[in-house]
């Protein structure tokens, strides 16, 4: 049964990445916005979280304060910096490296370089007994079914809100959503607030999980990055089905052929882009 | 009307480019008799990242292909360096010749998986390859060092090991040799049609170039003078490790090209050579040089899309519009004027 | 069989449910100069990117010279013979007249792959592209870059890089598109001028540019050919004026 304790650890990693990928396929899959600093922004999460936690105690108090924190300071980037550069690939590439290293040394400076491990929130602790005889974390497990419900939540929020639809209205066509009387600006600013916001939630689950350093926001990052082009840019459920397999990858890999680990998953990736750029559920690109 | 003659400028801009390029060089070849070791040791840093800046160059700038993943290419040619000059006593030029051949073969490696990818997709298939490399420096151990790489290169094989003015003036002569080469490269016909990759793909291939055969030949060249630098890297710092291939590394080397002006053949070398004194100077002042770093970046998107010399150009055409007329708009009254392309400006620009 | 310039026959070509080209047949001989009309959305540059090659059909097959070129790439087929021009201005913008036509003519097989010498100064190279600069009047132009040239100048450049490698088989995807109509005349007499033997096949919306030059029109309507004849047959053809006219009325 070690088999199936593997693959519960690669959902459970999975469910991390997905966590991280929803935000990232949000700003970038909806706004054609790529923001490198997805990563900065779930450290900021994750530290912030754990600073509150020690001074309140209040796990879910600092958790919802980090967040809004967090998402404040994501849509000062948007409304500040990256607003300026809407569909300009590589200075947006840049602009949020840099405001990754700005965030990155900030945070350096405040909490050290040494890695911190945030709590388990109370009642998630210890193990549980699956099928008899394998044991598994509760919290790991607990992160299974945050990633599944986040993901259908976005989902049916994309498809059944009015927002969803102006959001895809306006990424569809910003003129003509201008035309229709949708604040594409306002609109922007929300998706990218609720995408930092997506960032620091993972990222104080993903402190609990793995542990944080300054160091690790670029790890997840990059991950999440391959997360959500794998799954095609802005697609919710191919992204879900994209960190599962990164997930069980990134698992196995580490198991199986330890000191190969990154390549087993940067290689499959890099072939399966190759030959299908637009990944597993994205839309063809018309032209 | 008067046509402007821009055959009669060029010789002497041609002129004038050979005794700045003179001058240039001789002021190069006299720091290590000026310069304090340290600042010896930057300028020799700011050869080896402007060669690197350079090559990327060639698959960015020229053949419009915005790569993520060129610290592969630079982190291989240190980690050649560090597993031969460690493990075996092969000459110097072996190792080059070997830094050369690792280079091309992982840039056909790079150019066979972007036969077809452009824009976002281009960058993160190129971001996966060279993460997938990262992961191999990292994990095999054995070979690598892993986390903390190799260290204790020496610089015995090299000619005139021990002094850092001579290795200061081998990393001259080898990056001046590698800019000519790459020069004269990117005017041959595999060169300018390289610059063709970026202009109009589908019309190369209607005038019977097969395009996957270009990009390729651009990421070998670029990734076989991209591993050199990395060799350079290597020697001066006696090191390779893991960050050599980083992700940063890639991003930073497109902030080079960017910042000096990507559109033209030195504007790369003169942004990594800007960067790198910036540093030296705010390593004086404070500590916190990633966060300043930041800054340049998020400055550098925001204001100098075109670089330096794209700014520089521009104040020119301006300046020069006064004299000369476009023949094909002055008729229709347009003040948008323009002037001819200078064709063998120092400041190169790309359309040349 | 060998006289056919291009031969392309049952082209279906899909685009996810859309069908661009519908069973479309075309044989176009040796030295022939066909035209392509129709409405909007009849399929005409679909069917161009397939005789060119930038397009593989979902059905049928393309002849080009008496050879099966139907997997050929565009690259291949350029080497054996066939240029094209393109409806909207492709061209290498940035870089110069004079650039834009040493490009061009290095694409043949003992130059492109050269990379040691300067492209302009390969043998016959810079001779043929100065000549070239002469005969088409670019020679004032000839370092400016593409970009800045005016609209029409443009629209020329397409056809002197097409023209410029002596192709057998030159594909003109509307070239007067877009020009004034003074220019649009020169453009014409310019085309008309062009050798004999080299077989044209056209697209063009100005009947009147279309019918001067054709020796032969098609008009594709739907994705499918509605009818094939020489110029003054198509020009009372019922079925093609009721397309023409309502096409008119819809728009």
């Amino acid at each position: 049964m070690v088999w199936l304790s593997n693959v519960l650890n690669g959902l459970a990693f999975g469910s991390l990445l997905f966590l991280v990928a929803s935000g990232l396929t949000i700003t970038f899959g909806l706004m054609r916005t790529i923001n490198l600093a997805h990563g900065a922004f779930y450290l900021v999460g994750g530290y912030l979280a754990f600073d509150l936690y020690v001074r309140t105690g209040s796990y879910w108090l600092s958790l919802v304060v980090a967040v809004v924190v967090t998402a404040v300071i994501g849509m000062l980037v948007e409304r500040l910096l990256l607003h300026r550069l809407l569909n300009q690939e590589l200075p947006q590439i840049i602009l949020t490296v840099g405001v990754s290293l700005m965030i990155g040394d900030l945070l350096l400076t405040q909490y050290g370089g040494s890695p911190i491990s945030p709590p388990t929130p109370a009642g998630l602790e210890g193990s549980m007994q699956l099928f008899g005889s394998v044991i598994f974390p509760k919290f790991r497990a607990f992160l299974i079914v945050l990633a599944l419900v986040l993901a259908a939540l976005i989902m049916a929020f994309l498809r059944f809100s009015s927002i969803g639809a102006k959001v895809r209205s306006a990424v569809d066509d910003q003129e003509i959503a201008r035309t229709i009387g949708i604040r594409v600006p306002l609109i922007f600013l929300l998706v990218f607030g609720a995408g930092t916001a997506l960032a620091a939630f993972a990222g104080v689950w993903g402190g609990a999980l793995t542990s944080l350093s300054p160091d690790t926001g670029l790890d997840v990052l990059l991950l999440a990055l391959v997360v959500v082009v794998v799954g095609g840019l802005g697609s919710v459920p191919g992204a879900l089905i994209a960190a599962f397999a990164v997930g069980l990858l990134d698992q196995f890999g580490k198991v199986l052929f330890p000191e190969w680990s990154l390549f087993t998953i940067y290689a499959p990736v890099a072939l399966f882009l190759a030959f299908r750029p637009n990944g597993l559920l994205g839309k063809v690109e018309s032209r | 009307m008067n046509l402007p003659s821009p055959g009669d400028h060029v010789k002497s801009r041609r002129l004038r480019s050979a005794v700045v390029l003179g001058v240039l060089l001789l002021v190069l070849l006299a720091l290590p008799f000026v310069l304090p070791s340290f600042y010896l040791f930057v300028a020799t840093r700011i050869l080896a990242l402007g060669l690197f800046a350079t090559a990327f160059n060639i698959v960015f700038g020229f053949g419009g292909m915005p790569s993520l993943g060129h610290a592969a290419f630079f982190g291989l040619g240190a980690y050649v360096v560090g597993i031969a000059s460690t493990r075996s006593d092969l000459p110097f030029v072996v190792i080059v010749v070997l830094t050369l051949v690792a280079g091309t073969a992982l840039g056909v490696v790079f150019g066979l998986f972007n036969l077809r990818a452009k824009g976002i997709y281009l960058l993160l298939l190129t971001l996966a390859l060279a993460q997938a490399a990262y992961g191999l420096a990292f994990q095999q151990v054995e070979l690598t060092g892993g986390d903390n790489g190799i260290s204790g290169i020496t610089r015995e094989g090299v000619p005139i090991p021990g002094s850092a003015s001579a290795f200061y003036w081998l990393a001259l002569a080898m990056v001046v040799v590698s800019l000519s080469l790459m020069w004269a490269f990117m005017r041959s016909p595999v060169g300018m049609a390289i610059t063709g990759l970026r202009e109009s793909e589908s019309r190369l291939a209607a005038t019977g170039y097969r395009v996957g055969s270009y990009r390729v030949y651009a990421f070998a060249v670029s990734g076989a003078f991209s591993a050199v630098a990395g060799l350079l890297d290597a020697y001066l710092l006696g090191s390779a490790s893991p960050s050599n291939m980083a992700f940063l590394l890639s991003a930073e080397v497109m902030v080079f090209a960017i910042l000096g002006g990507a559109a033209f053949f030195f504007g790369p070398f003169l942004g990594a050579a800007v960067i790198l004194s910036l540093e030296l100077y705010v390593s004086t002042l404070t500590s916190r040089w990633t966060f300043v770093l930041g800054i340049v970046y998020v400055l550098t998107a925001l204001f100098m899309s075109d670089g330096i010399l794209g700014r520089i150009a521009y104040l020119r055409r301006r300046a020069r519009r006064k004299t000369a007329e476009s023949p094909t708009r002055a008729a229709a009254g347009e003040t948008d004027v323009a002037v001819p392309a200078d064709t063998d400006d120092l400041v190169e620009e790309r359309h040349t | 069989m060998t006289d056919m310039a291009i031969a392309a026959r049952g082209i279906d070509t899909r685009f996810g449910s859309f069908l661009a080209n519908s069973d479309v047949t075309i044989e176009v001989p040796v030295g022939e100069r066909r035209v392509l009309i129709g409405p909007n959305g009849a399929g005409k540059t679909t069917l161009f990117n397939v005789l060119a090659g930038q397009l593989r059909p979902s059905k049928g097959s393309v002849e080009m010279l008496g050879r099966e070129v139907t997997r050929k790439p565009a690259y291949q087929r350029a080497r054996m013979g066939l240029a094209r021009t393109f409806q909207i201005n492709n061209l290498f913008d940035e870089l110069t007249v004079r650039q834009n036509i040493e490009i061009t003519l290095a694409s043949e097989a003992r130059s492109r792959r050269v990379f040691w010498r300067d492209l302009g100064s390969l043998p016959g190279i810079r001779a043929r592209t100065n000549a070239l600069l002469t005969e088409w009047e670019f020679s004032d132009l000839a370092d400016w870059p593409v970009r800045e040239l005016a609209y029409g100048q443009q629209r020329v450049m397409e056809i002197v890089l097409a023209m410029s490698k002596q192709p057998r088989v030159l594909l003109l995807d509307e070239p007067t598109a877009g020009l004034a109509p003074a220019d649009a005349i020169r453009l014409t007499n310019l085309l008309a001028a062009l050798p004999r033997d080299i077989t044209i096949i056209m697209i063009e919306h100005d009947m009147e540019v279309a019918f001067a030059l054709a020796d032969r029109v098609t008009v594709l309507h739907q994705g499918s050919v509605l009818a094939e004849d020489v110029p003054g047959r198509v020009a009372v053809n019922q079925e093609v004026l009721q397309v023409y006219l309502g096409d008119m009325s819809d728009a």
